[in-house]
């Protein structure tokens, strides 16, 4: 835990109930340049390490196991911390995506994960965020 | 309807979506295996083998996608499927600098998930192949995907790549690719026939199936 944080590394966090879906993420997060500072597939325990560690990133399935979905879960992390929150869906989920594009959010990434398309998206995201960070400074 | 019997039906219904959910998810998570593996390796051909893999677990996954979101949970519209799973092995491949562009031209074709799955699996190997075979060296070009349907369910799905042709050597039916081989089999399951012609402008690869004669 230590480590992260002399690292200058954007750090993220992971929410993804598929254990091995959120490895293969962890995988091209880090070749991304990524500190991952966890994968987990809850959306408490998502709420409760972004509230606590304040990633550089959040990337949110929309469908998660127990009561909450990602939906709700990154409306409770905003709720306490300022971070960019990318979902992650599949082609299908189309009335949750229609959802989730009525909350607040940074963007979206379909599964199966491309490299350009998640580098691209989570670089936006990120901008975004510094941006709406700017003004709201001035 | 009485009212039980709606609940009963509506039960059913709401099984069989978590079911393909489930097999969507799992199929997925292969995905994600083969991925990881191919992380575990410097052998180029190990890599390229493993993205293989997983692009042909994809088609199938994509199906049940598909199956999960459609309304009468048995059948896909293919045209739609093949748009997606067109688009998936693009940019899969794809190097941004050298783009190679997807024109489609996709007639509606309603079909139940035994052929869906077959025929999934073929375009994969098709579109795989026209950016493999059609453009080395990171030149760009087009792919063409056609499906029509015929009033008596007959049907036809091309891919038509503007790359450097297929070698005048090749013989489909002799052929010892893998991908070449996985299309002619999958052709005979499905009762249907394949070609592969030079054209004047690349390669077209036809695919010829019906959709009322599969039984399934």
């Amino acid at each position: 835990m230590q480590a992260n944080y002399i690292s200058s590394e954007p750090r993220a966090l992971i929410i993804e109930d598929e254990i091995l879906i959120a490895e293969e993420l962890r995988e091209r997060l880090s070749r991304l340049g990524f500190y991952v500072i966890a994968a987990v597939d809850s959306a408490d325990e998502g709420i409760a390490i972004a509230t606590r560690e304040r990633p550089d990133l959040v990337l949110m399935d929309i469908r998660l196991k127990g009561e909450k979905d990602g939906v709700q879960a990154a409306k409770e992390i905003r709720q306490q911390v300022d971070v960019p929150i990318v979902y992650l869906t599949a082609h299908s989920d189309e009335l949750t995506v229609d959802r989730a594009k009525e909350t607040e959010h940074d963007g979206f990434i379909l599964k199966p994960f491309q490299k350009h398309e998640l580098q691209s998206t989570i670089e936006v995201a990120m901008q975004r965020h510094a941006l709406r960070t700017k003004l709201n400074e001035q | 309807m009485t009212t039980p019997l709606r609940a009963s039906e509506e039960r059913k219904e709401a099984l069989l979506r978590e079911v393909h959910h489930r097999v969507k998810n799992n199929l997925a998570v292969i995905c994600s295996l083969f991925y990881l593996q191919s992380t575990h390796t410097k052998d180029q051909e190990a890599v390229r083998i493993f993205r293989d893999m997983e692009n042909r677990v994809h088609s199938m996954a994509l199906v049940h996608e598909s199956l999960y979101g459609s309304e009468n949970l048995a059948r896909i519209d293919f045209a739609e499927y093949a748009q997606a799973l067109a688009e998936d092995i693009l940019s899969s491949h794809g190097s941004p600098s050298v783009p190679v562009q997807l024109k489609s031209e996709l007639e509606p074709v309603i079909m139940s998930a035994d052929l869906a799955v077959p025929c999934g699996l073929i375009l994969n190997e098709l579109i795989s192949n026209a950016l493999k075979h059609g453009f080395p060296n990171d030149v760009g070009g087009e792919i063409r995907l056609t499906l029509r349907r015929g009033p008596e369910g007959e049907c036809s799905l091309c891919v038509e790549d503007s790359g450097v042709g297929i070698p005048a050597s090749l013989d489909i039916n002799t052929s010892k690719s893998l991908g070449l081989r996985l299309v002619r089999s999958l052709a005979q399951q499905i009762r249907g026939s394949f070609e592969l012609v030079k054209t004047d402008s690349g390669t077209l690869a036809r695919l010829q199936f019906k959709v009322n004669h599969y039984a399934g």
